[in-house]
Order: structure tokens, then C-alpha cells, then sequence
């Protein structure tokens, strides 16, 4: 089968086609022949090097299929099942050996690429607006990088459960996007300091919960726009990792909580992880939730793939296509 | 007036009692007369310095005392009212000028010990499980410092949430204190590894929170302890600052919460702090949460009290009393402990303090028979029981009860048979009939104690009366009549209050509920007039 592979960490070149055997299922597994594999920025942590992965790798953390063979303990998934999952390495291939309990049922009415593009940001946007701070109607919430790829997400999630959104882009288009996705209030950062914007937008009370993937640049700033006993949820740092927080800072600027969740730890049972995978798949099946397949590529062009993700032109998601 | 005055930062010999002039009233405070004044660790940092103030000031966050005069602008409080406050510097003092926003009413049935050891403590208690981290039954709390004065209020709290609470203490005393407030588990750090206990109590689970007012100490290892996206609410820090978090700890080990609170973003508003303090005042008067004072001390004693919270030794609350002389507070304690209990042991009971009557016991009515209450072989003396309730105060005399009302060393006690007399239970075990000299037989509905004499409430045909009789012979020596709708606030003494209220089941006796009153200091009870509360004469 074709698969992609990382020999020697470093830039997109090192994403090499490669061939090898079809994997065979261990007792507990399954083996998915993909329809569609989902592009993630931790897939360049990991051609980088930036994350460690034992040498050689096949990269992609997630995708969608349609089972060909199950191991001799498997009794939850049969072959035929539609399945797709996140959090295991080796999906940018025409095969993947997957762990059984990690693989959640796609339902009818949502193709393989919907679910492969909604395995990874989707859930995250849902523990996020569901679990993390559960969003209650009339709060607010800022939303940075909000035509991201979780970005529009959360705001649709949040939007539709009743809260207030207030969003930062860095373009003008990708202010149309979060106002289309639901976001009732915008801010250019690059134009507008969303400080002053947000405590402005607030009258000076602030807002509930911040939602932060950026990280280093937007973290401080963020905890000046919370409204006393706010939450700083922080959940990624596309530009660089926040530096050690000094705790009496939270308490001066209004007993503040701050929490830096990762979806590994919502999806940790079984019961949790196809809960929430079903929510998702609910919500798009019934029209309430929009993903936005940007692009889709052959595993012959994974390089450009990498590359168009890494240059941040994108607002949809990526997908390879075994 | 006598204060006590920091002139330079310092050891506790800074608090030097000094004669300063009493504050007047601004136009939207009033003066108090402060009875009690809470010793606070705060206080201690702004004495030393780790703390800045401008100096020379008064120290002293919290205490209790009656309005002795309000500013013009003052709307809430008057003179007389019984008030407590936190969050105003000065109250080391006999008189204190508070904005009136700051100030809370007493109820009746809380004295000003009780109020003033509720405020810091008590709030910090009660946001903390209600609102930091919302505490749910099945949870499991880590509290530090379990038997620390926020810490045994805290303790109490989340169980009656019903948390299961594991403690840590520095020593097998303390231990015994945290266990008798409700810890189900109890780690003595100071010979085990609060880590490795946690881990074994939760088989590897770890706790859904963990509050923690230590700090340095504990935090790190806070973070292993803590079940997958669990909370870490830190509220203070004893034993010094946390070196700042880096935030992908939180995610590493397990996604958790972590939040850095102080009492002031959870009393912010007048109604959150209303709401608060008359929720602690509540479970006072129930008997739910028991107030445990450490020492008491006159105000000349503030290094002396200062030394004391600094040492650690002593569990609960430090307070100065501040119209006090020493040589009372010695007589005092000496009395304490002559009635085995001592200041320094021992839960404070609701007011009027006292233990609970060993002879009665109790149990409930079910079909067929009396059911006794498991463990319950005394009767808090606040409790109040309905008519289904049965008390025996002996093996011979079983007395069906509307309801027990502390008064004293004693208990009264209206009869289920309202025609039969209230009878007044004392601590040894005497029972005494009070038979109520009334002009038309009424049945008594509730029974309202004051310092001397017996307030009943009697239905008259069809009318309600208020009689205030003589406790030792029951005649009759004032008769007041009630309005029919709405509460009836009584004053049963210069400043304190009862009310009673109509309730489905028939008259209630509330306690401590009358909050705002008209100028009740210059008033006799029969001239009273509750423009809210319902109206009381005299009828002549």
C-alpha cells in the first residue's frame, strides 16, 4: 500500500511516499482502508521533530474509512462499519491499523470526509464550549483565531448555545467567515487593540471565558478582558508557549481560573469519546454545524499540503485522499 | 476611645494600645461600638509589612458591635442595631466609622463571637464550596490546613455538601479536630506524604478539588493528587509565594483547573454578601456548622493574640474583645472551665451556648410506633421539631413538642397540646411547668424567651396575641396584638429580635430573621412598628 513516511525529521520534503505491507490487525484492532485523512498542525510537530516519534513513522493523526479485517478480540466493529478516529499515528496511508475502542461509528448522513475533518477540531470545539466552560445563553465569550479551523467551529458551537460571541481575525475575509459562523462581534487585530476593543464591547465588564489558541502573544491581554471569576481556557499556542504564570496576577485581576486542556483528556473513556463524536456528527448531519472542506489532495501531494497549512492561508480544512 | 496602633512595621510588641479620638460619622457611615474584633492572618502582613499601609493605622479587618450613630445619609442601620463587617481596617478599636454598605444586621440568635468568626472565615468557607468550585455530592475534596480556622469551617461545609473530605493537619490534635468536623479522611503531613496518602484513599483516582490555602508548600505536589481535569483553588498562602506556573503543567498532567481566589471577588456585591452571611447565620442556627474560638483576648492582649495565630498551635478563631478588661476575660475562661470547656476546646455551640442536654433523646413518629433517631441522643438546642416528634425527658415522662426553644442553661418546651403549660427544661435534668396566667385559656402557638420574662404567642378567638409573661410565676405583664398577615417581629431585648412567621404547619418561631427595625434603642416593645414586617401594638 502507499503510505507517507518521515525518515529524517525536518521541512515538507521529508514527507516521502513510500511503499509498504498492508497492516494486519493485533487482537485488539482493526484495520480501515481510509477514504479520507485529515491534515493537522500536529502532524508538522511531528515531521519536524518537534514532537517525538520512534524513526520511521508513517504521519496523520486521523481519519475515516471502511473496516477490512478485525482482530480476535474485537466484538464492538465489524467489517464494512464506517469508522473514524483521532490521536493515533499512521493515517496518512491507504491502510491503518487502529486501535478498536479508539474508533468511533460514522453515522448515515455524514460522508467519510465530513468525519475525517471533524474527528479532531470538532470534538475539540465541543469539549471546549461543552465541557471545559460549559457556555451558557447571554454569557460572552472571546473566540481568538476564530476562522481557524477549531476556530469557526467553536464559534457556530458557542453561537448556537445562546452565548455572545466576540471574535479576532487577522483579515477582512476571515472576519466574513466568523461573522458567517456566527460571531457577533468581530475584531481586526491586526487593526485594533483587542483589549481595548473587548472591554469596549463589554462596557467594561469583560467577558466569561476566553478561548485562546494563540497563546504567547494574545495570553496577558487576555486576562484584562476577563470579567471577575472569567476562565482562561488555553488551549493551543500557535505563536509560541505562554511563559509561567505568576498565580497572583489571576487573583489581583479578579480571582481568575485558567486551564490548558487537551482533547485526549475528553475523550478519555470510551463512553466519552463516542458521546462526543456522536454530538458532533449530530450537529452536522442536522445542518447546525458547518465544516468547511477546503481543499482536498492525493497522497502524492502531502507536500503542499503541508506547506499550505504552514503558510496559514487557510480558513478550512485539509484532507488527504488515499 | 482605646485602639491599638502600628507606628512602625514589626514584631507583635508593634500593636501598642494607645488613646486616640473616637471617629466621628460621615455622611454615609456609621459609628460602632465594636464588642468584637476578629483576629485575621491578614492582619499580621500588614503589621510586618509584607503588607503596605500608609502609618500609623489601626489594624484589624472584621468585627461585631452595636451603632452607637449614623451619618445623615445613613438609610440601613440606626442606632442600637447590632451589626458585623469585614473588609474595614480599624476595627482593633472600641469605635469604628464603616461605610454603610459594609455593615451586615445580626440576627438574634447569633452572638457577636459567632458573626465576627463567620465573616473572613466563614465567607471564605462558604465561596469556596458554593462558587470557586462548586462542591457536589459523590465529589472528593482535598482540604489543606483542615483544622486552620477557614480550614474546620471548611471541612464542615463540604460535607454537608456531601463531599467525601480527605484533610491534611500538622499534628494527631488537630487530626482529632478536623475528624470531629467531618473529615472522612485525615493526613497528618508531618509524618506522611499527603501524595502518596491521596493516591492510596483515592485508589489512584485523585480528588475532584483541592483547596488549598498553603501555597508553596503543597502546590506542587496539588498538581499529582488531582483527578483528569480536576480544580485547584488556591486561596491563600501560608507558607509563602508559588513560584509562577508554567501552563503546559496543567495539560500534562491532566488537563486541570487551576484558579488563584480572594474573598473580596466573591462578596463584590451588597446581595452576594447577604446572601452569604445570612446562609452562614442559617446553619449557625441550626446547629449545621459549628464555630470553634481558639483564645480570646482584651484589646491590650493584641500582641499577645498576634504571638498565638503566629505559633499555630491553637485551632479556630482568635478574637479580641474589645470593651473587655484582661482580668474578665481570665474570669471568664476560669468559669469555662469550670463547666468543662474550655476557650481554647470545644465547639462553640448557637447562642444561647451551652452543651447539648444529655437526658433527652429523641426519636421520630412512624405508623407503628417511635423510631429512634440513630446517634441522635441529644437535642441540639436550636432543633425545632414538629408535632410528630416526641421527646422524653425521662423513662417517665414522654412530652410531645411543637417546638424547643433554647433560652439560658435551658430548653422550653411547647407541648404538641397547646392548652398544656410550656415547660422549661434545665441542663441537670429538672423540669418545671410554666403555667401561663392568660385571661382566655388560649392555645399557645410559640413560645419567644427573653432575658427575664416568656413572650407567647396565644391564638385568641381566632385572634392573635402576644403576651409577655414572668417566667417564674407565668402571670401576664404586657398583652400586644398582632397583625394577621405577614411576619411579627418582637424585640426581646434592647437589640435583639425574634420574629415568628405564618407558615402552612401554623406559627413559626424565627429567630434572628427581623433585620431592620425601627430605632428599636429608644423605643419600649409595646411602641414598636415594623413598617415591612407586620405591625405590633399595644392594646390596652
Amino acid at each position: 500500500m502507499k503510505a507517507i513516511q518521515v525518515q529524517t525529521p525536518g521541512g515538507p520534503e521529508s514527507l516521502e511516499l513510500v511503499d509498504l505491507p498492508v497492516p494486519q490487525p493485533k487482537a485488539n484492532e482493526v484495520v480501515v482502508k481510509l477514504s479520507a485523512s485529515g491534515v493537522n498542525f500536529i502532524d508538522v510537530y511531528f515531521r519536524e521533530g518537534r514532537y517525538k516519534s520512534p524513526l520511521p513513522f508513517v504521519v496523520g493523526q486521523e481519519g475515516a474509512g471502511v473496516v477490512t479485517a478485525v482482530g480476535s478480540d474485537v466484538n464492538s466493529v465489524s467489517v464494512g462499519d464506517r469508522v473514524a478516529w483521532t490521536g493515533l499515528q499512521g493515517s496518512y496511508a491507504e491502510y491503518a491499523a487502529v486501535a478498536a475502542d479508539r474508533v468511533v461509528p460514522i453515522p448515515a448522513g455524514v460522508t467519510d470526509q465530513q468525519a475525517a475533518a471533524a474527528m479532531l477540531q470538532g470534538m475539540t470545539a465541543h469539549y471546549l464550549s461543552h465541557d471545559t466552560y460549559p457556555l451558557k445563553r447571554g454569557e460572552t465569550a472571546l473566540i481568538h483565531a476564530a476562522a481557524g479551523g477549531v476556530g469557526l467551529l467553536l464559534v457556530q458551537m458557542a453561537h448556537n448555545l445562546g452565548a455572545r460571541i466576540i471574535a479576532t481575525v487577522s483579515t477582512e475575509e476571515k472576519a466574513k467567515l466568523a461573522r458567517e459562523a456566527g460571531a457577533d462581534e468581530v475584531i481586526l487585530y491586526s487593526q485594533a487593540d483587542f483589549e481595548v476593543e473587548t472591554r469596549r464591547l463589554t462596557d467594561g465588564k469583560g467577558v466569561h471565558v476566553v478561548y485562546d489558541s494563540v497563546g504567547k502573544t494574545t495570553f496577558e491581554k487576555g486576562l484584562n478582558v476577563l470579567r471577575p471569576r472569567g476562565m482562561m481556557v488555553l488551549f493551543g499556542g500557535s505563536s509560541g508557549a505562554v511563559p509561567p504564570v505568576d498565580l497572583i496576577v489571576l487573583s489581583q485581576k479578579g480571582s481568575l481560573y485558567v486551564t490548558r486542556p487537551t482533547l485526549q483528556a475528553y475523550i478519555a473513556s470510551r463512553e466519552e469519546l463516542v458521546a462526543r463524536s456522536a454530538a458532533v456528527f449530530a450537529m452536522m448531519a442536522s445542518g447546525k454545524l458547518k465544516l468547511r472542506i477546503e481543499h482536498t489532495y492525493p497522497l502524492t501531494e502531502v507536500q503542499r499540503a503541508h506547506r499550505d497549512l504552514e503558510a496559514r492561508k487557510t480558513t478550512g480544512k485539509l484532507l488527504l485522499i488515499p | 476611645m482605646k485602639a491599638i496602633c502600628v507606628s512602625r512595621t514589626g514584631g507583635p510588641e508593634v500593636l501598642q494600645l494607645a488613646e486616640v479620638p473616637a471617629p466621628p460619622a460621615k455622611a454615609a457611615e456609621a459609628v460602632v461600638k465594636i464588642q468584637v474584633a476578629g483576629v485575621n492572618s491578614i492582619d499580621a502582613q500588614f503589621r510586618d509589612g509584607r503588607l503596605r499601609i500608609p502609618l500609623p493605622f489601626i489594624p484589624g479587618q472584621e468585627g461585631a458591635g452595636v451603632v452607637s450613630a449614623v451619618g445623615p445619609r445613613v438609610k440601613t442601620v440606626r442606632p442600637g442595631d447590632r451589626v458585623v463587617w469585614s473588609g474595614t481596617l480599624g476595627s482593633y478599636a472600641e469605635y469604628i466609622a464603616i461605610p454603610e454598605e459594609h455593615l451586615v444586621p445580626i440576627p438574634a440568635s447569633i452572638t457577636d463571637e459567632q458573626a465576627t468568626a463567620s465573616m473572613v472565615h466563614g465567607l471564605t468557607a462558604h465561596y469556596l464550596v458554593n462558587d470557586a468550585h462548586k462542591l457536589k455530592a459523590g465529589e472528593t475534596a482535598l482540604i489543606h490546613a483542615a483544622a486552620g480556622g477557614v480550614g474546620l469551617l471548611l471541612v464542615q461545609l463540604a460535607r454537608a455538601a456531601g463531599a467525601r473530605v480527605i484533610g491534611t493537619v500538622s499534628s494527631d490534635e488537630k487530626a482529632q479536630l478536623a475528624r470531629e468536623a467531618g473529615a472522612d479522611d485525615v493526613i497528618v503531613f508531618t509524618r506522611q506524604d499527603f501524595e502518596a496518602e491521596v493516591n492510596r484513599l483515592t485508589a489512584g483516582k485523585g480528588a475532584d478539588v483541592v483547596y488549598d490555602g498553603v501555597g508553596k508548600a503543597t502546590f506542587e505536589r496539588n498538581l499529582n493528587v488531582m483527578r483528569l481535569r480536576g480544580m485547584l483553588v488556591l486561596y491563600g498562602m501560608s507558607s509563602g509565594a508559588v513560584p509562577p506556573v508554567d501552563p503546559a503543567k496543567l495539560s500534562e498532567k491532566g488537563s486541570l483547573y487551576m484558579a488563584r481566589t480572594t474573598l473580596a471577588h466573591f462578596t463584590a456585591t451588597r446581595e452576594e454578601l447577604l446572601a452569604r452571611t445570612s446562609d452562614l447565620f442559617r446553619m449557625i442556627t441550626h446547629g449545621e456548622l459549628q464555630l470553634l474560638i481558639a483564645k480570646k483576648y482584651s484589646l491590650a492582649e493584641a500582641p499577645q493574640a498576634h504571638q498565638d495565630m503566629e505559633a499555630r498551635k491553637l485551632s479556630g478563631k482568635f478574637l479580641l474583645l474589645t470593651q473587655m478588661m484582661t482580668v474578665f476575660i481570665w474570669l471568664l475562661s476560669l468559669l469555662a472551665l469550670g463547666t468543662g470547656r474550655t476557650l481554647a476546646q470545644g465547639i462553640d455551640r448557637p447562642k444561647p451556648p451551652r452543651a447539648n442536654i444529655p437526658i433527652f433523646s429523641m426519636s421520630f413518629h412512624e405508623k407503628n410506633g417511635y423510631r429512634p433517631l440513630s446517634g441522635f441522643t441529644s437535642i441540639a438546642p436550636t432543633h425545632q421539631c414538629t408535632g410528630a416528634g416526641i421527646v422524653f425527658f425521662s423513662p417517665q415522662v414522654v412530652v410531645k413538642p411543637v417546638h424547643l426553644v433554647p433560652h439560658g442553661g435551658s430548653i422550653l418546651v411547647l407541648q404538641a397540646q397547646t392548652r398544656l403549660p410550656p415547660l422549661e427544661v434545665n441542663e441537670g435534668g429538672g423540669i418545671r411547668a410554666i403555667h401561663p396566667k392568660l385571661p382566655n385559656h388560649e392555645n399557645i402557638e410559640s413560645l419567644i424567651p427573653s432575658s427575664q420574662n416568656l413572650f407567647v404567642l396565644a391564638r385568641d378567638r381566632g385572634n392573635d396575641v402576644l403576651y409577655e409573661l414572668s417566667l417564674e410565676d407565668g402571670n401576664m405583664l404586657r398583652k400586644f396584638e398582632v397583625q394577621r398577615d405577614g411576619p411579627v417581629v418582637a424585640c426581646v431585648r434592647d437589640n435583639e429580635f425574634v420574629s415568628f412567621e405564618r407558615r402552612r404547619s401554623g406559627l413559626v418561631l424565627l429567630t434572628g430573621i427581623a433585620e431592620t427595625v425601627s430605632n428599636p434603642s429608644s423605643t419600649e416593645i409595646n411602641r414598636l412598628e415594623f413598617a415591612d414586617q407586620g405591625q405590633l401594638r399595644l392594646r390596652e
